[in-house]
């Protein structure tokens, strides 16, 4: 029986026994990339595809107005908000120490850092592991994220991710694209929204 | 693009059978293949070859055309993608050159990732094999005292039977993508890599989920059954002690690990419990992070016609400070495939499958007729670099027709590779003599004028002279399911003697 650091060993030895050459794959060139006239419009195009609703709002006030005429928010008994200043829930996860506890919620009002026009992407940093929870467990989601500042695809979505110094730069951290409800067309390709994760996506693009 | 793409639910099944009633089959007539037989490597039956297995499939005549068809309708779902990307084939170029210089690079790479993912708290382990990555999943568990395991999609742990071997040791493994629920509820392995349910009727899922999760008898709607199998998962993520999960992508530059999911349960196996397992092939390796950025727009289009899947999750280190994120980097075989010139580049395979749906023999044979974890074009190049003689058939199940070759988004050669494969088999004297007896006859007609002209002679007047049953036999391969054509009065050299050769 081989020991771990053996099979390191071997399997860096394996690779290197024959030295292959290639050369560096060329930086993406930028100008031969789709560029979109009116990015939101593409984004709401996107995203409604997907399954998701995008709602243009100018004032935070709108977020809880909006949401108030959804029947599965008027009914919810549990709904936590990371956006305080825009809409506040019931469900303190500050509080909360263990992510199972989060089975019980209902609605989740999260912050995201930016959108992408070309696949209805939103880009969400959750800062611990119960937020992160939050996400995937709630039964319904929706999210705030200015528009002013949309990234065209997904070369753009990346370069400010390194720009801000996120995925790994400064320690252990998660994020995650989320483009749509989660869903499924595993029975014979019929397409279900609410798979495992949400049910339902509202997106509020914020001026 | 949106209008020729409708969100509501689509019924591929009322689109691919004319006939409008579903063909339902009793669970005996099935075709059942357990987990660890038909391409497991402790297997003791014998192993039948693509043509034997695929005449099961075929057999069903409306079965075929509905799984042909449910394919063919996820192939137009991704030209329509890949035609709304003004630069779709340059996404490719680069996709295809990011994915050579990391096979090249490789070991650099690895190593680069290892340093990287061990700064942010994961523990890095290596399997040689499949047996050495079950034993380090099954002695991480061991070691916490797991006993209940949920796994989202992960080709990798299929092809390493993984689920046998810890439910072996008495841990009990969740499948936890639906339509792998689904074939671990029926005892069978995914018969696509992206669609692992694909050749199932909505009938058969609601018989499956009838005697398992108790839903009721004869419902075969998917919204009904997805959300009781919804329902039956959500209590075993959060049962679970620890969670497995497939990756999409390992960032070298960073020690991140990226998982592509629609279903959102790769996240919660990932987030609820306090391990998480990763399991990659080493081909899993991208040098940087902004290469992320070509494979996030080809990935989904490609594998389903989504612009993107519903959730790409980036992981850098484990969850909080308590808990254990391991990365398993598995070869199994890879190594030896990198070593071939001819062969080097479908390790860039990003697993979408769009050479399986677009496949005209897939489509009709269907993936178990592979005998492999991985069937499909892709599946027939890489699976006899394992093992040449068991998987002797699968380059042979193929057209040549390239298109394949066509949609990859990686621009693997694959219709080429298949190419190489046959001649390969006949360097390595694999070929049987069914197949050697011919070509080394039609060598000989071909280099012999005259032997050529004699024969075309005899076999057109015996053609028009001896009775049908003398060509139309079983032991003419030809004529089992094709019509012979009508012998032509002469040949081509006579009939351009005739009426070219004196014009000049």
């Amino acid at each position: 029986m081989k020991t771990a650091s053996n099979s390191r060993q071997t399997i860096l030895d394996r690779l290197r026994s024959i030295p292959i050459d290639a050369p560096k794959a060329d930086p993406i060139d930028r100008d031969r990339l789709v560029r979109y006239a009116d990015p939101i419009a593409k984004f709401t195009e996107i995203l409604t595809f997907v399954g998701g609703a995008v709602h243009l709002i100018d004032r935070p006030e709108e977020v809880s107005e909006i949401l108030e005429g959804f029947e599965a928010y008027t009914n919810a008994r549990f709904v936590a908000s990371l956006v305080p200043d825009v809409i506040t829930g019931n469900f303190h996860c500050e509080q909360v120490d263990d992510p199972h506890y989060l089975a019980a919620l209902d609605w989740a009002i999260i912050p995201g850092e930016f959108a992408v026009a070309e696949n209805g992407a939103i880009w969400v940093r959750p800062e611990n592991m119960i937020q992160r929870t939050m996400i995937f467990l709630t039964q319904h989601l929706a999210i705030v994220v200015s528009r002013s500042d949309m990234a065209m695809h997904m070369h753009e979505a990346y370069r400010r991710i390194r720009e801000s110094k996120h995925c790994g730069a400064s320690g252990p951290d998660f994020g995650v694209f989320v483009s749509g409800p989660s869903k499924t067309a595993d029975i014979e390709q019929s397409l279900v929204i609410g798979a495992h994760g949400c049910r339902s996506l509202q997106v509020f693009l914020m001026p | 693009m949106s209008t020729t793409l409708p969100l509501p639910v689509v019924n591929i099944a009322s689109g691919g059978d004319p006939s409008g009633s579903p063909q339902r089959r009793s669970e005996s007539q099935l075709p059942i293949h357990y987990a660890d037989s038909p391409s497991g490597d402790h297997s003791t039956e014998p192993h039948r070859d693509h043509p034997a297995m695929a005449k099961d499939f075929v057999a069903d005549v409306q079965r075929t055309h509905w799984h042909d068809g449910a394919l063919w309708f996820i192939r137009n779902k991704r030209d329509a993608q890949a035609s709304a990307i003004p630069e779709w084939e340059y996404l490719r170029q680069c996709a295809s050159e990011i994915k050579t210089e990391a096979i090249a690079n490789m070991p650099d790479l690895l190593v680069q990732f290892e340093a990287k993912a061990k700064a942010l708290g994961a523990v890095v382990h290596w399997a040689i094999d499949a047996e050495e990555h079950n034993r380090i999943v099954y002695e991480i568990l061991q070691r916490r005292g797991v006993i209940r395991m949920i796994k989202s999609k992960s080709m990798l742990t299929e092809e390493c039977h993984l689920n046998s071997y810890l439910e072996e040791r008495g841990i009990e493994v969740i499948d936890t993508d639906l339509g792998e629920r689904i074939v671990q509820l029926r005892r069978e392995t995914p018969s696509h890599i992206v669609l692992p349910a694909i050749h199932i009727k909505k009938e058969e899922v609601g018989e499956t989920f009838h005697q398992h999760l108790g839903t009721d008898a004869g419902a075969s709607d998917p919204q009904y059954l997805t959300e009781a199998a919804r329902g039956h998962l959500r209590g075993k993520f959060l049962h679970g002690e620890a969670g497995l999960t497939g990756i999409n992508f390992a960032i070298a530059e960073t020690g991140g690990i990226v998982v592509c999911t629609n279903e959102g349960n790769a996240d919660l196996g990932a987030v609820l419990p306090p391990i998480h397992i990763a399991s990659m092939g080493m081909e899993k390796i991208i040098p940087r992070l902004e290469d992320l950025s070509v494979f996030t727009r080809l990935l989904a289009r490609s594998a389903t016609g989504q612009p993107i899947t519903t959730y790409t999750s980036h992981f850098h280190g484990p969850r909080d400070p308590d808990s254990e994120l391991h990365i398993i980097i598995v070869d199994n075989g890879r190594t030896e495939l990198r070593q071939s010139e001819t062969f080097r580049s479908a390790l860039g395979c990003i697993r979408c499958g769009a050479c399986m749906n677009t496949c005209p023999v897939f489509r009709r044979s269907g993936g178990h007729s592979y005998g492999a974890t991985v069937p499909g074009p892709i599946g027939s190049v890489l699976n006899p670099a394992t093992d040449d003689k068991k998987h002797q058939s699968l380059p042979y199940a193929c057209s040549l027709c390239g298109s394949c070759t066509d949609v990859c988004p990686v621009k693997i050669p694959l219709h080429h590779q298949l190419l190489a494969w046959r001649q390969e088999f006949g360097k390595r004297g694999l070929l049987s003599i069914d197949k050697t007896m011919p070509m080394k006859a039609a060598s000989l007609l071909f280099r012999n004028p005259r032997i050529y002209n004699l024969a075309g002679r005899i076999g057109r007047a015996a053609m028009r002279t001896l009775p049908r049953f003398v060509f139309v036999n079983r032991f003419n391969m030809w004529s089992r399911d094709r019509e012979l054509p009508a012998p032509p009065a002469e040949s081509f050299a006579q009939w351009y003697a005739k009426n070219r050769e004196n014009k000049k």
